[in-house]
């Protein structure tokens, strides 16, 4: 079942938690299963504070990958009535693989696409919290493409025991010789229905193969999770700057990371923008202390507000790709680039809070006036949130984002669960030391993150196969150990590594191209048997920047099923998967074959 | 003086912390119950010598005065004296409902004789009627089975908020609260619980809580 619009969120879902406070022992506590990634956090922090308004008891589990849900189910056992999953859960038929009674009611809030189909018609038991768009809709299997009726079943079903029945029938009964006859023309076209029967069924078949396969391809994301929780709050009342805050943050961070596109980012917080006013007005001005978001353009250079802009420009994966920051050409360009803008070096180096403020204000317009010029027309954001404190220093909320998943997948001895607690916190009202220490986090992993594409770069890791890209890292857990040491920080550093990658060859096929990033994360063990590589999938970069259609989790899955090579998926995300060591070369072969059969699958994923 | 050392009493008592039970002052009270004598006596005579034939008019009024005088000297010092002991006593009820129905040594001493026993009467009182509270009305009053008692002296403010949200902090397994319910406990996982049921796990070191 799908709630779709906000009302029914509030009605079917929210009322239906509320109405469970009152039920009874066993109703009362929800449990939550919440995939650890930004947006999950920013939504489970929006549902706490409702839960927390309203006396809704939950119980909340973090949960890496989907086996861990299933372990947070079984443990729970009949004690539990209302699951809500998090950003987990839509990909899989939740019913079956969680293995819960029919008592119990599924939630599903997650920003993945496609959701599983037994989620979507699941009369009841399963609610699919989210938007749908017309198109969406359109792309989703007709009922009867996917199902059989109940009854066809259940004849399907019958058909042998009848049979069986009537052997031992006759076997009993030989009395009368005639009725047997009759029996037999009737057990023959009996027969011949059946035949037909199957053949119908086998032909339906094999199409619903082909509807599913087209329908499961592509792995997109849509519309935030924590947005959503926000417009459940919006219309139960219980709204405010902070909660509004978390939203943007889930928002932004999709961004970010690439998960939608740039037009649908900006679509989608115009549609945020109506909240801004309304939240901002409320606030009295007199007391300036207060949180406070605006929305505006602004220079889309990551962290510049808190570091200075010639780092920013020189650790920013777009300027990094267009100047080449790490050559010394790339490096005399960039300093060009500001002599041109008229920036003098000791202003750019300085970090931006002590910038004069003329040169601070105006900067903006200079920035504006370059870059057609120089052909950098995205390094102003047509739309980016601000946040501030009090009189605090401002900070984009999209920086803020990063730094969250800095928080996150920060690689210390402390487990991905005390990371998201420790996420959590760093939300909490009035905490700004620990959103600057965040941001701080931010702004060391992306250094890392660039050092290690120079070092691809300089080394000529880049293998430009007939249909992919492909890139090895080997060295990856000796360059930053802290904050590349997780799975889930290589999708950023294949990006990064793509965009980079594209810019310098530009040719237009290499646009088309997938990118496969193969790396070690652990330091090689001397026997080499436990060793593990992950390797992430992206499709061409055109694809990616008109948000992204990922096809690469299917292929992977089609080379290791050739190959017959285990995989592991090591998260929710499908275009990350882990992989034996050994089996690398046979994977890989198999991904070649894999990917050459459908070498104009990229583009045909583009509308 | 008159009244002095009535003033000094409640003075005494003043300068004790609040809720603090200085030793009872036997001695003081017996001297103003004394001086109180005094007073009344010597108005009694007084009263007599105005009855006496042949009193000039100017020694009356006189007279008069000077029993006005004692008499609001008396009543002054009654009021203190109530003053002393309804206040000791108002602290000695405190002490009731914050430490239960045994005095430590300590306080004891400072009682006096009649203090202890209005402590023990009040103690039995409240018991009764904590009691009668809990007792449920299909309850066998005939039955004097481990007679159920409704402790009022517990959370006597009301709770900032019934439900807290804590963090476990060792895999614990599961958990059954008092009204039945089974929760699973397990390492990282973060729960919202009433704060009765997770007071004493908070303090076993099994939960945490997370403000």
């Amino acid at each position: 079942m799908i709630l779709d619009n906000a009302r029914e969120l509030s009605d079917r879902f929210y009322n239906y938690l509320l109405k469970c406070r009152s039920r009874g022992v066993e109703f009362n506590r929800l449990l939550m299963l919440a995939a650890s990634d930004v947006d999950s956090v920013c939504a489970v922090k929006i549902l706490l504070h409702l839960f927390h308004c309203d006396h809704i008891q939950y119980s909340l589990t973090v949960c890496s990958r989907f086996q861990d849900c299933v372990d947070a189910v079984a443990a729970a056992g009949d004690s539990v009535r209302t699951i809500l999953m998090i950003n987990c859960g839509a990909a899989e038929s939740v019913v079956e693989r969680l293995n819960v009674s029919d008592k119990v009611r599924i939630y599903i809030l997650d920003s993945r696409m496609p959701v599983h189909l037994r989620n979507l018609y699941s009369a009841k038991q399963v609610c699919v919290l989210r938007k749908f768009s017309q198109e969406d809709i359109q792309q989703i299997p007709r009922w009867e493409e996917v199902f059989r009726e109940e009854e066809q079943e259940e004849n399907e079903n019958g058909a042998p025991d009848g049979e069986g029945g009537k052997e031992t029938d006759d076997n009993d009964d030989v009395m009368s010789q005639s009725s047997q006859n009759f029996r037999g023309d009737a057990g023959r076209a009996r027969a011949r229905k059946r035949r037909e029967k199957e053949r119908e069924l086998r032909e339906w078949n094999s199409k619903r193969i082909a509807v599913e396969e087209g329908y499961y391809k592509n792995v997109y994301y849509q519309d935030s999770s924590a947005v959503r929780m926000f417009e459940l709050a919006h219309l139960v009342s219980k709204d405010d700057q902070e909660l509004f805050f978390w939203a943007v943050i889930g928002l932004c961070e999709m961004f970010m990371q690439r998960k939608i596109g740039s037009t649908e980012f900006v679509e989608k917080s115009v549609a945020l923008q109506g909240h801004v006013i309304r939240l901002t007005h409320s606030i009295d001005l007199e007391n300036q202390q207060n949180f406070r978001i605006t929305y505006g353009q602004d220079l889309a250079l990551r962290f510049y507000r808190q570091w200075s802009i010639f780092e920013s420009l020189n650790n920013t994966p777009y300027t990094v790709a267009i100047f080449r920051a790490w050559e010394n050409k790339g490096h005399a360009k960039l300093h060009e680039f500001l002599a041109d803008m008229g920036l003098a070096l000791a202003q750019c180096k300085q970090t931006y809070s002590a910038m004069d403020f003329n040169i601070r204000r105006d900067m903006m317009e200079w920035f504006q006036a370059q870059a057609p010029e120089w052909n950098v027309p995205d390094l102003i954001s047509g739309g980016s949130f601000l946040a501030t404190y009090g009189f605090n220093q401002k900070f984009q909320i999209n920086d803020m984002a990063l730094g969250l998943f800095a928080c996150l997948t920060v690689n210390s001895d402390k487990s991905s669960e005390d990371n998201f607690h420790d996420a959590l916190d760093t939300l909490s009202k009035h905490e700004f030391d620990r959103l600057d220490r965040a941001l701080q986090m931010g702004r060391d992993q992306l250094v890392v993150l660039r050092k290690i594409v120079q070092s691809a770069f300089e080394e000529k890791l880049f293998v430009g196969m007939t249909h992919y890209v492909q890139v090895c890292l080997d060295n990856i857990s000796t360059a930053g150990t802290q904050f590349a040491g997780r799975p889930e920080v290589l999708i950023p550093l294949a990006h990064f590594l793509q965009e980079t990658y594209v810019v310098m060859s530009r040719g237009q096929r290499v646009k088309k191209a997938p990118f496969v990033l193969v790396a070690q994360l652990q330091p090689p063990s001397t026997d080499g048997t436990g060793d593990f590589l992950h390797v992430v999938g992206l499709p061409g970069a055109d694809n990616v920047a008109a948000g992204m259609k990922n096809f690469m989790g299917k292929a992977f899955r089609a080379a290791a099923r050739q190959a017959k090579v285990e995989l592991e998926l090591d998260s929710f995300e499908e275009c990350l998967v882990r992989i034996g060591k050994r089996s690398k070369t046979a994977f890989l072969d198999a991904l070649i074959i894999a990917l050459s059969a459908a070498p104009t699958e990229p583009q045909s994923n583009r509308h | 003086m008159f009244g002095q050392r009535a003033a000094e009493l409640i003075r005494e008592l003043e300068r004790a912390s609040d809720d603090a039970l200085p030793p009872y002052k036997a001695e003081s009270v017996r001297g103003i119950c004394e001086e109180m004598q005094g007073i009344f006596e010597a108005n009694c005579r007084d009263r007599v010598n105005l009855d006496a034939d042949g009193i000039e008019q100017a020694t009356a009024v006189k007279i008069q005065h000077a029993m006005h005088f004692r008499d609001t000297a008396m009543s002054r010092n009654k009021r203190c004296l109530i003053a002393y002991h309804y206040n000791r006593m108002e602290r000695l009820r405190n002490l009731r409902w914050s430490l239960g129905g045994i005095i430590p040594t300590a306080i004891r001493q400072t009682l006096s004789e009649k203090e202890t026993e209005w402590f023990s009467n009040y103690s039995k009182a409240l018991t009764n009627y904590m009691m009668d509270v809990a007792e449920l009305p299909d309850q066998d009053p005939a039955d004097p089975q481990d007679p159920v008692v409704l402790d009022l002296t517990v959370h006597q403010r009301p709770p900032k908020e019934y439900f807290i949200d804590v963090k476990v902090l060792v895999d614990y397994g599961n958990y059954e609260t008092q009204d039945g319910e089974t929760i699973f406990l397990k390492k990282h996982m973060r729960l919202c619980m009433a704060r009765t049921e997770c007071e004493h796990l908070i303090r076993q070191g099994i939960l945490q809580h997370v403000q």
